[in-house]
Formats: C-alpha cells, sequence, structure tokens
C-alpha cells in the first residue's frame, strides 16, 4: 500500500491528528530539552571549576563541597611532589553596583602563592595586596556594569555588608571566566575576616611538580588527609555540585518520563478512536484480500509517519526549550550557565524516541486490528453499540507495574542504594507508576463512575445517565482519557513537591558553602 | 472443478450448516444447504430477514467458515484453508460488492479500483491501468480521478463494481447492490451485472430483496429457516418487462423495509 494514502488518512482527520502530533512533538521536545539541560549544567560545573583550577592538577576539598581548616594548606604544601598549595575560598554573594544588584561569586586567594596556580592580568589599576579591603572584577564584566578602578564595590552577605574598593580589572583569564565573568576576587585573609569565616577555606589547589606523577601524589596526599577531605582533579569537584542538582535532575528526569508517557496514552487514544472509525473501513481491506499483517503495518506506517512528523518538530523545539530550562537552572543555582552545547546522543536518542514512541502506542491496537476477523467490521453496525470488552492482561501487568514502583519507593525510602543509583531508578519508577495506573484504571474507573452515577443520581437528568452509559460503553477510552488526566495531576502535584525539595537542596549548599558561617 | 450440464460449476456447496451461539443462544442460520452455480451463470438469492441469505453469501466469500459441510469456490473447499490460503482466495478469485458501496472516502474512484491489485503486490502502473480498464466496463473512464464523496449512489457502486472486478475474480458476491440506490441507478446496475454475465462470462451471486433485481438472474434460490424452499431458473432475459411478466406469481419480498 502507498504511503500517500497513509497521509491522506491522517489529512482527513487534521484535528485528531494534530493532537496525536502534539503528544508525541511534546514528549520529543521535553525529553531532549532536559537532557540537554542537564549535561549543560553538568559541564558548565565542570568547566568552571577546571577554569579556576588554572594549573593546579589536583585539589582538596571537603565530602559535601564544605569548608575545612586552612592550617592543613602548610601541611599539603610539604607533601613530596606539591610544588605550590594555594588555598581558596568561594562563597556566593550579592554586589551592589550602579545598575543595582548583581549575583557574583567571591573568590578568596592568597595573592603570593596563587600566582603558581594562574596568571591574573591586569588591563587597569593594581593587583591585590594581602590584607587590603580591595577587590579585582573582570573587566568585562565590570564595563557592562559601570563599576571602574577606586569605585566602591559593597557586597552583600550573610553576615551583612562589607565595603571593598575595586582596586584593578583582570583580562580575561582563568578566574574571570569562572562563573561567567560574575567573580570578585580578593585577598583570602579579606575573605575570611570580612565574611567571619576564621580560620576556615573551601578548597586548596596543588600545583605538581610533575604533572605525570599526580596519581601517585594524589594516593600520597589522600591518606595524610583527615577524614571528610578528599583529593581529586579539579573537574571532578563538579561532581560534588551534582549531589546538590541531584533532586533537580530526578525532578526533571521524571518530567520528561511522564511527559512520554503521557504523549504515548495520547497517542493510544486518539489511534483507539481512529480504529473505531475506521473498523469497515479496515475490514473492507481484508475482505479484499488484505493480510492481517498488512493491516497492522498499514496502521503501523500512519503512528510512524507521525512519530517522525513529531520528531521533526519535537528536536528543534526542545532545543529552543533548553534555553528556557537553562535560564530557569542559572536562577536556581546562582550561576552563569554558558548556551547549551550538547552532544549527539541527546539528538539521537530524541530521533530515535518519536517513531519507537509512537509505534509502542500504537501497536498493541494495529495488532488487534489486523487480527479482527473481516465480517466483525462489514456487518453492519457490528459492535458499535456493544460494552468494550476489557481485557485481563492489562490488569496484570498494571498490578505488576504498581507492586514493582513499590519496591521501587521501599529501596528509596529505606537508602538501600547508592545515591547515584536512586537517581536513575527513580524515573523509572515513576514511569512504571504512569503506565500501571493507566493500565488498572479500566477497572477502578467503573466502579467509581458508577457511585459517582448513583451519588448523583437525582442531579444527572436524563442526558447525565445517558453520557454516564455512553462512557461506560467505552471503557478503554474512557480509561484512557482519564488517564492521562491522571498523569497530568500527577505531574502538577510531583513537580510542585520537588522544587519544594530543591529549594531545600539549595539551602543546605548555601549552609556548606557559607563556612563558619 | 466439476461440469454440469453444459456449466463448468463454480461454487458447490453440500450439506453445509452454520451454527451461532451455544445451547441458549444457539441459532442455525444454515441447516444443511446443498447448492450449485455454474461458471458464468447469475444466481439470485432471495429470502425473508433471518432466512441466511447473507450468512450464506459469506460462506462462499470465505469471510466465515460452515460449522459443516464442504463449501468448494472454483473447486478447493475452504474448510481446507487456514487464514492467509482464505485471504488469498478473497483476493485473487472473488470479488464483493456490498449495498453501502464501501469505498475508500480517501482514495479516488481509480485507486478505489485499484485497491485490490495494491493489495496484491501489483505495480502501481500496472494497477491503473487494470484499474482504468475496469472503469471504462463500468463507464465510469472519464472519472478517475473523482472522490467517492463527490460522486452519485450510483456511480459509486459503479466503482465498487470496478473494483470486485478488477482482479478477474471467479466470482462475484454482490449483497444488496441496489439497496441504497433510487430505482434508475438500480437498474442501470443491474443491466450493469446482468451484461457482466452475459459479455464476460462472469458468475454472479447476488442477495437481494428485491424481485425486480432477482428477474435479472439465470436462477433464484430462495431460502427460508436456513434452507433452500424454492428454486427457480429463470428463462433467458430479454427485457425487465419481459421478465417480470414471466414470473407472475412470484412472491413480493416479506422481509421488504
Amino acid at each position: 500500500m502507498k504511503w500517500s494514502y497513509s497521509l491522506r488518512e491522517l489529512r482527513r482527520r487534521p484535528l485528531r491528528s494534530g493532537l496525536t502530533l502534539t503528544g508525541i512533538t511534546i514528549g520529543v521536545a521535553a525529553m531532549l530539552s532536559i537532557a540537554i539541560t542537564i549535561e549543560t549544567t553538568r559541564r558548565a560545573y565542570g568547566d568552571m571549576y577546571t577554569t579556576l583550577a588554572g594549573r593546579a592538577a589536583l585539589e582538596v576539598v571537603a565530602i559535601g563541597d564544605g569548608g575545612f581548616d586552612a592550617a592543613l594548606v602548610d601541611q599539603l604544601s610539604g607533601t613530596d611532589g606539591v610544588a605550590v598549595a594555594a588555598p581558596v575560598v568561594q562563597m556566593p554573594a550579592v554586589m551592589i553596583g550602579p545598575k543595582g544588584r548583581l549575583v557574583v561569586m567571591v573568590i578568596g586567594i592568597d595573592p603570593e602563592r596563587d600566582t603558581a596556580v594562574r596568571d591574573l592580568k591586569l588591563r587597569a589599576g593594581k593587583a591585590l595586596a594581602p590584607g587590603g579591603a580591595v577587590v579585582l572584577l573582570d573587566a568585562a564584566f565590570a564595563a557592562a556594569n559601570g563599576i571602574g578602578v577606586g569605585d566602591d564595590a559593597p557586597v552583600i552577605t550573610r553576615t551583612g555588608g562589607v565595603r571593598l574598593t575595586v582596586c584593578g580589572l583582570m583580562e580575561p583569564g582563568p578566574i574571570s571566566a569562572f562563573n561567567a565573568g560574575a567573580v570578585v576576587v580578593m585577598p583570602l585573609s579579606t575573605a575570611k575576616k570580612r565574611f567571619g569565616l576564621g580560620d576556615q577555606i573551601n578548597s586548596v589547589q596543588l600545583v605538581l611538580e610533575d604533572d605525570d606523577r599526580a596519581n601517585a601524589i594524589r594516593q600520597a596526599v589522600q591518606t595524610s588527609l583527615p577524614d571528610g577531605l578528599s583529593v581529586r582533579p579539579p573537574a571532578a569537584r563538579a561532581d560534588l555540585v551534582r549531589d546538590t542538582l541531584l533532586s533537580t535532575e530526578q525532578a526533571l528526569q521524571s518530567f520528561s518520563i511522564m511527559s512520554l508517557v503521557a504523549g504515548a496514552f495520547i497517542i493510544l487514544n486518539t489511534f483507539l478512536m481512529n480504529l473505531a472509525e475506521r473498523r469497515r473501513q479496515l475490514a473492507l481491506i481484508r475482505a479484499l484480500g488484505g493480510t492481517g499483517k498488512q493491516v497492522q503495518w498499514w496502521l503501523l506506517r500512519e503512528a510512524l509517519l507521525l512519530g517522525l512528523t513529531g520528531t521533526a518538530i519535537g528536536i528543534p523545539l526542545g532545543w529552543l526549550m533548553s534555553f528556557g530550562m537553562l535560564g530557569s537552572m542559572q536562577t536556581l543555582m546562582g550561576v552563569k550557565l554558558s548556551a547549551p552545547v550538547p552532544g549527539v546522543m541527546p539528538f539521537v536518542a530524541a530521533a530515535i524516541l518519536g517513531p519507537v514512541m509512537a509505534l509502542a502506542a500504537t501497536w498493541v491496537p494495529a495488532r488487534r486490528a489486523g487480527r479482527e476477523p473481516p465480517l466483525n467490521g462489514l456487518t453492519a453496525a457490528a459492535g458499535t453499540d456493544a460494552i468494550e470488552s476489557v481485557r485481563r492482561w492489562p490488569l496484570v501487568v498494571g498490578v505488576i507495574c504498581i507492586t514493582l514502583m513499590a519496591g521501587i519507593c521501599v529501596i528509596l525510602v529505606g537508602e538501600h542504594l547508592p545515591q547515584r543509583s536512586n537517581e536513575k531508578i527513580l524515573p523509572a519508577g515513576m514511569a512504571l507508576l504512569m503506565i500501571g495506573g493507566i493500565l488498572v484504571m479500566p477497572y477502578l474507573l467503573m466502579p467509581v463512575l458508577r457511585m459517582v452515577v448513583w451519588g448523583l443520581g437525582p442531579f444527572m437528568g436524563f442526558e447525565g445517565r445517558m453520557a454516564a452509559r455512553h462512557l461506560d460503553r467505552r471503557r478503554v477510552r474512557t480509561a484512557l482519557t482519564a488517564g492521562v488526566l491522571f498523569v497530568a495531576i500527577v505531574i502538577s502535584i510531583g513537580f510542585g513537591n520537588q522544587i519544594r525539595s530543591n529549594l531545600r537542596d539549595m539551602d543546605t549548599w548555601y549552609e556548606r558553602t557559607f563556612v563558619g558561617d | 472443478m466439476t461440469t454440469t450440464g453444459t456449466r463448468t460449476t463454480a461454487i458447490a456447496l453440500h450439506g453445509v450448516h452454520k451454527v451461532f451461539g451455544e445451547s441458549s443462544t444457539r441459532v442455525e442460520a444454515l441447516a444443511g444447504i446443498d447448492l450449485d452455480v455454474g461458471a458464468g451463470e447469475f444466481v439470485a438469492i432471495m429470502g425473508p430477514s433471518g432466512s441466511g441469505k447473507s450468512t450464506l453469501l459469506h460462506l462462499i466469500g470465505g469471510l466465515d467458515v460452515a460449522t459443516s459441510g464442504t463449501v468448494a469456490v472454483g473447486g478447493e473447499d475452504l474448510a481446507s484453508l487456514n487464514d492467509d490460503q482464505l485471504t488469498m482466495l478473497r483476493r485473487r478469485k472473488i470479488g464483493f460488492v456490498f449495498q453501502a458501496y464501501n469505498l475508500v472516502s480517501v482514495l479516488t474512484a481509480i485507486e478505489n479500483v485499484a485497491l485490490p491489485l495494491i493489495i496484491d503486490g501489483i505495480a502501481e502502473s500496472r494497477a491503473n491501468e487494470r484499474a482504468g480498464r475496469a472503469l471504462d466496463l463500468v463507464g465510469l473512464g472519464s472519472r478517475p480521478d473523482h472522490r467517492p464523496g463527490e460522486m452519485s449512489g450510483g456511480e459509486q457502486q459503479r466503482i465498487a463494481i470496478a473494483r470486485s472486478l478488477v482482479a478477474e475474480p471467479v466470482l462475484l458476491l454482490a449483497d444488496e447492490p441496489t439497496g441504497n440506490l433510487d430505482s434508475v441507478t438500480g437498474d442501470q446496475t443491474m443491466r450493469l451485472l446482468r451484461r457482466l454475465v452475459d459479455e464476460e462470462g462472469q458468475t454472479v451471486i447476488m442477495v437481494t430483496h428485491d424481485a425486480r433485481d432477482a428477474a435479472m438472474a439465470d436462477r433464484i434460490v430462495r431460502l427460508r429457516d436456513g434452507r433452500i424452499v424454492e428454486e427457480q431458473t429463470l428463462p433467458p432475459v430479454k427485457s425487465g418487462a419481459d421478465v417480470l411478466a414471466s414470473l407472475e406469481g412470484l412472491d413480493a419480498p416479506e422481509d421488504a423495509p
């Protein structure tokens, strides 16, 4: 059969085809944009810490990104193979500029030791002097915000306001690239004093005598560190932030999965409507000598066309959506993220996902249509008024899915797996819950519907009772419609809770980062 | 395939029973049907509602299977065929004409006619060529690109007839082919079927309520309660009026709407 026949069938019901297409497009776009957002965020953190590290091959940080005693710096300086150990303090803060409030990252460095770690080239003004109430700003950042050398740079932290003076402007370089230029660099002692940090620091960056010996030195340093501290390559510090991002990523991934499931059920629902309407036509194809497989393939091909079209729209839409999501992520995390630079995999996955999702959603009804004896569809009005039978297997599969989800909940609540594993199984569990919930829906919905009809009896009227019976007659379709609503409600509640959880995580992150606060 | 008299037997039914349902819902739709139809013969099946006419047509067309007895089309016993083989039989040996035309609304006239050939995997150009000839045969060769919605009921039924003929089937089964048509277009359709039998040697079995339509056949088989109660061979058709005159005494259809 020609592809153009399938295309014409789709065009015959533009609204229905459009609805199906929307389901696929949203699923693909959500999945792609979320994948890009997560990948870009992770990469941005990796890049930021690598940039900040300059020539340092290793750094010592507290597990959980908290603070630790600065006395450790001298101990690390004496370690065999370590050329320089440079302490760093890093804190988010707000700076008041001529154009308003600016979210910045304060970096406290030891001006003498730090020259071994990175070169701070000045475009204007003077270098940092130890102990001075002065700061360096990125030249481009300062220009954009109307700040010059000698200007006041009031910085607000949780302990209150600190009035500092801009002593110099940096050329683009290692530190200024951190947080996309929104950085305030000050002497370490000033940072500790003005921010009330006591003798606490965030990290010690290690420049090695020979980078080729990094592994051996890392092992040696690790054995000398007290509990709670670790030594690792600077980029690996992004993994620490990843823990902070965990619930956000989980929320996004769960949202992505739920979008896909909702999209698949929208496709299934509209496809069932389509099949009911075309029952006679499909029976005719069988009567004219079409095999069951031909009918099945014809229907799957329509789904494939929609899947490919939805993917073609969903991919650019997802790419655009990722800009908005990265903006939200930037606001949430208080860091500057670069434009999305995703790898090929999210696009490949999205390109496969759309058609696969459409085919998976239509596989069962298409197979059923192919197996239906032609006489059933050909005899006038056959089955159109009969009550739709509900098969047993969806109940069995649904119960299995929900049971698996319950098992996953037990594992998650009991913290039986590492956090990273939890991150992976939660979205899968959400998908199981969605699928299971919708599959058991026909068995729950009808008793509930009857109870509602019974409860509202006097107010239903004739039309109301007719409507209820009509819903009862089309049980599968009614259940699918209710199922899509169910997914929407779960997304709303789940996402709301995740946002609350994220805010708690952010508080925790700030608590850890503001050492000595 | 056997030969009876001067005709080769196209269809042979022997002791055919068809039962629907079980115990309290059991209905015997056909209760021992014996019927032979010769190649190139035009047989009309009449009877009241529930007499088993349509069931008989479905069994002959391989759309349903007999509970017992044999149904042979072109010498092939349908009971011995699996679903795929029955599908192939319908594809290559049987053409269907339905009361409701059953055209595919999104396809043009020529595409509807070519559909059985496309289903059979025949190249589109070749299928269209044969479909064009079938459309010419039913007098619609000038309207190949019109869709069903742009045509009258009579024209749609002629397209359906062209579709049933395009694969050059052994047998054409027509289920109330004039049921949705007015008398003028109904007569045109019946004359077309008659012409196919006379000029092309097509075998036609038609279920009808209409005595005028039945009068165009070579033979009328009357069913009641799943049994053949009367068979009447008609003289060669001269004109509709002559036939009606010769059928004096033929009952009006008992289940006419």
